[in-house]
């Protein structure tokens, strides 16, 4: 018995270009800088001052009120409610699998700071956001919170897909999350992979990558069950795989072995070979480590084909979404196959010979996608690899 | 498709303040004492009464090849729990396939203690001033990545931080990647550090039971693997559901859980012999329930994210008198996790 496909019925995001899925895809296509000066928390003198902030953003008005928003679950709350009136459907049959870097540390480290009351503490764990999204959404289905560093929702939408086919779930709200604050904000300049230009993902002059906050929102569920209620599929979840590259807590291994793992699993996962494959949209942070590497790994997995299999990098454009990075790309990925259309990747001038893609530049590439592969990767050495098949 | 019944735990490395290993833990078990004591290691926060279940010392440089610059205590006890269970399970470094073989973690507090010294670090000194070497070890994921890295576990890799449900949850999904063969071995189980947050943040809440910390960590696999390398299984995981809804219906979602759960598992519920739960959400159990209710956290303090696979540890200490068992878990937030533990396999069985 074939087991049960997995659709793809909502989306929705709130990226540094505003709150719609629409907005992010007219910025993506023509390359829109969504970065911008950090103002929201003082930097206290550290050089890294650019990131993709979110501003004029106002919270959706969920079905049942919630006492208190923390930013990172506002951004989450938006996304979702796109995603589920795209979706239709009942909400109230729907579970929640959420992930994250840093949940809702904007509100837990005003209290770690003596600046909150103590019950503001329990924003410092991860199921915070979770618990109020459900509350204000009202769904009742299984609660799952994920932390995978920026692999985090690439792996949700993974470990939700396992659960619809164990059947542990008829249909789940899959959403990845992250708010700037000052702790994640000094944290991630003391590892030195910010740059002080743009991000430039696989370019020989690129110089680091630059963080951004937001939400993506993602609707799956069963062919039966979206079938029986007249839904109407964006995509199938064909294949998906998560993995450990058992190397470095913060840098990628030689050849980035974990990536190519991750993406040869996600192919075999969906009966597929390499071969199979019409595009990928890549990690491509604008670090010199990861791009290098995952150049090589897409070598490694693709061979010659490499070298005429299209390649995008979003992060050029809206910077590093974190917890939200994978799912933020899994949305552009489905969004290309329905359009046909590639978006480049801001930023490119020189190519680097040692991390040679075909890479989409300059203008959106038209292309005929039916299987499209997403790559994700994170500290902790955490990799995702998603595989999306047009219906 | 029929569901396979050769899934078992092989090996359980496990830490609290019942002890350090299963035999040591199952000893403190018996005598039924409360192991929680006056904190040693952290000043109580505030009119806090000072009870907590700490682990007794030990050294991971005896369990560990590799010495460590700097460990979270999350981390630390799930490092010292995966050296324990590959040392009980008798594996070695050739007997498992990396990119087959899982890890999936439960937590709620993660890397707290490291957060807490980091930020406090920023408030003092600045943001340029703060240590690089601690923001990774920060992660929620910290943990569950420096396992990967000590023993290249390169297969399925998921955290959960899922609150009080946390480490039941990973425990059903290893069970999935078993039964769907995604992963041939999948190290489960889950870990919570003592925190002065974690502490501070369930007085704030009204929480007056002793905070505990610990790790379990448990072999999952195919009884047949278990065998071929010698080793014998401690039990089958039968089973498992996982539900949501609202903190007021918490009481009928565990109760749907648990029949969700004892079906997976193919069990009825008069074949239970012992429900395994914690102080939290024994409430919320059927007070019609046909089973022993053993809210295990009483001795050891409440070890949250960790409280699922603590309470699988404790099934494994007398599993003659406590298999089958059914271990329930919930979370304030209205969620419900449950798992059905069976007698181990007497001699190899087969398939489904």
């Amino acid at each position: 018995m074939a087991a049960e496909r997995i659709f793809v019925t909502g989306m929705g995001a709130v990226t540094p270009y505003g709150a719609s899925v629409d907005r992010l895809w007219q910025g993506l296509l023509v390359a829109e800088p969504g970065i911008s000066a950090i103002d929201r928390f003082d930097l206290g003198g550290i050089a890294c001052v650019k990131g993709g902030q979110i501003r004029h953003y106002a919270p959706p008005a969920p079905p049942h009120p919630l006492p208190r928003l923390d930013l990172a679950t506002g951004f989450a709350l938006g996304a979702c409610t796109e995603a589920l009136a795209q979706a239709g459907g009942d909400a109230t049959e729907t579970g929640l699998v959420t992930a994250s870097n840093f949940g809702a540390l904007d509100e837990g480290e005003c209290a770690l700071a003596g600046e909150a009351p103590e019950t503001a503490l329990e924003a410092c764990a991860q199921a915070l956001p979770t618990r109020r999204l459900a509350a204000a959404l009202g769904l009742d289905g299984p609660a799952v919170t994920l932390s995978l560093s920026c692999a985090a929702s690439a792996a949700a939408l993974a470990h939700a897909a396992a659960l619809l086919r164990a059947g542990r779930a008829r249909r789940l709200l899959v959403a990845g999350y992250d708010a700037l604050s000052r702790c994640a904000w000094s944290g991630l300049c003391s590892l030195r992979t910010m740059t002080r230009d743009c991000v430039r993902p696989f370019d020989l002059d690129r110089s680091g990558t630059l963080f951004s906050e937001g939400a993506c929102a993602l609707v799956l569920e069963r062919e039966d069950v979206c079938a029986a209620r007249g839904g109407e599929p964006l995509a199938e979840l064909s294949g998906w795989a998560t993995g450990n590259n058992g190397f470095h807590m913060t840098a990628p291994p030689p050849r980035a072995a974990g990536s190519a793992q991750v993406m040869r699993a996600a192919i075999a996962c969906a009966g597929l070979t390499p071969g199979d494959v019409d595009h990928i949209n890549a990690h491509g942070t604008g670090t010199r480590p990861n791009d290098l590497t995952e150049a090589q790994a897409i070598q490694d997995l693709f061979g010659p084909r490499a070298a005429s299999l299209p390649v995008t990098a979003n992060k050029g454009a809206i910077g590093h979404l974190l917890g939200a990075a994978g799912g933020i790309e899994a949305i552009v990925s489905i969004l290309s196959q329905r359009h046909g259309l590639i978006p480049p990747t801001a930023n490119f001038a020189t190519p680097d010979p040692e991390a040679r893609v075909d890479l989409v530049v300059a203008r959106p590439r038209e292309a005929s996608l039916r299987h499209v592969l997403s790559n994700s990767a994170g500290f902790g050495g955490c990799n995702a690899a998603l595989l999306f098949t047009k219906v | 498709m029929p569901v396979p019944r050769d899934i078992v735990i092989s090996a359980c490395g496990t830490l609290s303040a019942l002890g350090i290993g299963l035999e040591e833990s199952a000893a403190a078990w018996q005598e039924g004492e409360p192991a929680c004591f006056p904190a040693t290691r952290l000043d109580p926060p505030g009119e806090a009464d000072n009870l907590v279940g700490e682990v007794p010392a030990f050294a991971l440089a005896d369990l560990l090849p590799t010495p460590k610059a700097y460990l979270d205590r999350q981390s630390e006890l799930l490092l010292a729990a995966a050296a324990l269970a590959r040392r009980t399970g008798r594996l070695g470094d050739d007997d498992f396939a990396p990119e087959r073989t899982g890890l999936a973690i439960g937590t709620a507090w993660g890397g707290m203690q490291t957060l807490d010294r980091f930020f406090a670090d920023y408030v003092a000194k600045g943001a340029r001033l703060v240590k690089p070497i601690l923001f990774p070890h920060s992660y929620a994921n910290a943990a569950i990545s420096l396992v990967a890295m000590e023993w290249e576990v390169r297969g399925p890799h998921l955290n959960f931080v899922s609150g009080d449900v946390a480490s039941t949850q990973a425990l059903i999904a290893a069970l999935d990647l078993l039964r769907v063969g995604e992963a041939d071995l999948v190290m489960a189980g889950g870990a919570e550090g003592l925190s002065l947050p974690r502490w501070r943040a369930r007085l704030a809440t009204g929480n007056r039971q002793p905070p505990g910390e610990g790790a379990a960590l448990f072999l999952v696999e195919r009884e047949a693997t278990t065998r071929a390398r010698g080793a014998a299984p401690l039990a089958r995981l039968l089973g498992g559901a996982l539900r949501g809804g609202s903190p007021a219906s918490l009481a009928a979602t565990g109760n749907t859980t648990i029949r969700e759960a004892l079906a997976d598992a193919g069990l009825a519920p008069h074949e239970i012999r012992t429900c395994l739960t914690t102080r939290r959400s024994a409430p919320f159990l059927d007070s019609h329930t046909p089973w022993r209710v053993c809210a295990a956290d009483d001795l050891y303090g409440d070890v949250e994210g960790a409280g699922g696979a603590l309470l699988a540890a404790c099934a494994l200490f007398d599993p003659a008198s406590m298999l089958p068992a059914l271990v329930f878990t919930s979370s304030p937030d209205g969620s419900a996790a449950a798992l059905v533990l069976g007698l181990p396999p007497a001699t190899n069985s087969s398939g489904t």
